[in-house]
């Protein structure tokens, strides 16, 4: 697209911003290109930008492997853009790019990173075309936004570039068969040694065949909707991997993949099965991209997860685990209540998953608990649920709906007050999990816990 | 007593199954009825006390349109006889004359409804709600893509207190006729008012001395109509 003199003028205004963010320390990641697509609605299509890019989408764990590719493309020299620091919606990439465009707007480096919100597509990829894109996975999500995973996936069909070559999950038969014409290759996770199947999910955002509508025969259901499946009556079915896991190795901390190269081994950087599809995907990419088998090995020996995301630390005789478990989205919830069940010990949990800001319309929607596994924590060995918050009495009747035991649950009205209704002496590891909006309240939360947990459980 | 479940393979969105399991909770000797896109309905040829179907996606909305056609008579049999419905979401919109696409092309509904549904898939609705039915407050939430006109002048069974009616220019939401309720309102309903749910069994024919959880289920009740005071 031309240029116009009103996009260089929009251009070093937005630059001069975030100078001037930089210096009263803030981190700029939206507010810039906020500005500058509301000042010049075409500025993402004049905005120059870098001859490669590699995109991230999905519902979950587009940051994590957007992390991991970052983290190994920097440890093998390449100087790229990238918006890993938050902001992965239209304005976050144009505050990206902005950073990294000279005032005559031009992209100082040649690569790019971005994490791309997978709702945003109609406002993205008409302007930027991915060489490479990574889906992580598609579920259904935030019900205010995202509607449902056919509504996503429709609209990334619709707008994923044609040239764009898809890096897909061949154990997801939504994300799968996302944009059919374009070039792919398929990441996934053969059913491993000794793995349970996980069968009573509430949700299955595919259960019927999307061609013919018979039922889906599922051969092996890793959780939800992911794994491999066939229809009863069309030719429909999950596509061959080209990159999958095929052992795990907890003991050595390794997991080995069959690629189209061959047999390659590479650290785990987590215990989950979604941290395995988060290591299949970074390396199905990173692979295409051209780096060797070596290069990647390498750079995943120095890997560590995100810390905001989870944590586990150990105060007196006890294990804190923090953990994010983001609200409104009912599979990444479950998925953590999964590792909260799997988690061997006496547990204690605190549940801090209001999204407070939604009040702003009147009151806090939280249907999505109705989709979203509570079920899981109804065990024995979870001795007691701490709710925090003003929704904690919809989450207590949650739980009870779920088959808890009322004895076991402990509401707070305000978050900062569920270390002290801890019955320590039950347990001996304590889970905080807590969404994104509300990561400060989290940290004064662990503080407690640990101070609680270092005088031997007697309240602070 | 049967009650049946439409379709819940596809009619599943934003946890309103919640409401079929809180029913079973309540009616634990019923019989809950899944009836699969590829079965025959159980109101075809049983008497059922509840029919029931959730919120979906706009393409399912069609197959299911499709497959209820055949039954449309039956249905309208039904509602004529105070058979009990709840469908939720956009489910209702299944049940109107006609659900109208932004570029004009028509779904043609199974005319049970007196509205009109008409879609803008760019632009969601979504916020809390409340309002009042009979001397009860009603809660919920919104969170769809479309909006629906009544043909008739139908002004909705619950007066709006919090948020938009059947469209935005309307204050009342839903549709009633007879026992049938049709409602945008996810929640699930059932979960979040315990008045409305015993209200419905009512209808059904079930007094319950205390509902499943009624103490916890009021006190969250309450503290969200707090909410809205506020």
């Amino acid at each position: 697209m031309k240029r116009t003199v009103w996009f260089y003028v929009v251009l070093a205004l937005t630059k001069w911003m975030i100078a001037l963010m930089r210096l009263l320390g803030k981190n700029a990641t939206n507010l810039p290109g906020e500005v500058a697509l509301m000042l010049c609605p075409t500025f993402l299509a004049q905005l120059g930008k870098p001859s490669t890019i590699i995109g991230v989408t999905g519902t979950n764990g587009k940051t994590t492997v957007t992390n991991m590719l970052a983290d190994v493309l920097e440890d093998n020299g390449y100087d790229f853009i990238s918006n890993r620091m938050g902001g992965n919606v239209d304005t976050g990439i144009v505050s990206a790019l902005i950073r990294a465009n000279t005032l005559t707007g031009k992209p100082r480096r040649d690569l790019a990173v971005l994490e791309i919100d997978e709702r945003s597509a109609p406002r993205i990829y008409p302007h930027l075309t991915p060489d490479l894109l990574v889906c992580t996975n598609l579920f259904r999500d935030s019900a205010q936004r995202n509607a449902h995973a056919e509504f996503i996936s429709g609209l990334l069909t619709a707008h994923i570039p044609a040239t764009t070559k898809l890096i897909l999950n061949g154990d997801d038969l939504i994300s799968g068969r996302l944009s059919p014409a374009n070039e792919r290759v398929y990441f996934g996770i053969d059913r491993l040694e000794g793995e349970t199947p996980i069968t009573d999910n509430l949700i299955m955002d595919i259960a019927a065949c999307p061609v013919c509508d018979h039922p889906l025969q599922y051969d092996f259901v890793r959780y939800n909707h992911i794994g491999r499946a066939h229809c009863t009556h069309c030719d429909l079915g999950s596509p061959t991997v080209d990159y999958a896991v095929t052992a795990v190795d907890h003991g050595a901390h390794l997991l080995t993949m069959r690629t189209p190269q061959g047999e390659e081994s590479y650290r785990l950087v987590g215990n989950n099965v979604t941290d395995l599809y988060n290591t299949a995907a970074a390396v199905a990419l990173l692979r295409e991209f051209g780096l060797s088998a070596g290069q990647v090995q390498a750079s995943f020996e120095k890997m560590k997860i995100v810390e905001s995301r989870f944590s586990q630390e150990r105060v007196g005789d006890k294990t804190i685990i923090d953990c994010v478990a983001k609200g409104r989205n009912p599979i990444a919830c479950s998925r953590v209540f999964d590792f909260v069940r799997k988690t061997p010990g006496q547990k204690a949990v605190i549940l801090v998953i209001d999204d407070v800001f939604e009040t702003r319309s009147g009151t806090e929607d939280t249907s999505w608990a109705y989709g979203c596994d509570f079920e899981f924590l109804c065990r024995e060995d979870i001795r007691q649920v701490v709710i925090g918050g003003v929704r904690a009495w919809d989450f207590q009747l949650r739980l009870l709906m779920a088959g808890m035991d009322k004895a076991r649950i402990t509401c707070c009205e305000q978050e900062q007050d569920t270390p002290a209704a801890l019955r320590l002496g039950e347990v001996d590891t304590v889970f905080l999990l807590h969404d994104i909006s509300n990561e400060d309240s989290a940290r004064r939360i662990r503080q407690d816990v640990r101070e609680r947990c270092a005088k031997g459980g007697v309240s602070v | 007593m049967i009650v049946e479940i439409l379709y819940p393979e596809y009619a599943n969105l934003y946890g309103d199954p919640g409401n079929v399991r809180y029913l079973q909770r309540c009616l634990p000797d019923a019989e809950f009825v899944n009836t699969p896109m590829h079965g025959e309905p159980a109101f075809a040829t049983q008497e059922v006390s509840l029919v029931y179907m959730g919120p979906m996606s706009e393409s399912a909305q069609e197959k299911v349109i499709a497959r209820l056609r055949p039954y449309a008579a039956r249905l309208r049999e039904l509602v004529e006889q105070g058979v009990v419905f709840l469908f939720t979401g956009n489910a209702m919109e299944v049940l109107g004359e006609a659900i109208e696409n932004e570029d004009g092309t028509r779904i043609e509904g199974l005319g049970l409804l007196p509205i009109v549904a008409k879609r803008d898939m760019m632009h969601r609705y979504a916020d809390a709600y409340k309002g009042r039915f009979e001397d009860m407050a009603i809660v919920g939430f919104k969170a769809q893509f479309t909006m629906a006109y009544p043909t008739k002048g139908d002004e909705g069974f619950i007066r709006t207190e919090h948020g938009v009616g059947l469209n935005r220019q309307m204050t009342g939401e839903g549709v009633r006729i007879h026992n049938l309720f049709g409602t945008y309102l996810l929640g699930p309903l059932l979960i979040l008012n315990p008045p409305f749910t015993r209200y419905l069994l009512g209808l059904m024919g079930v007094a319950l001395a205390t509902l499943p959880f009624e103490e916890e289920a009021m006190e969250a009740y309450r503290r969200r109509l707090m909410d809205f005071e506020r």
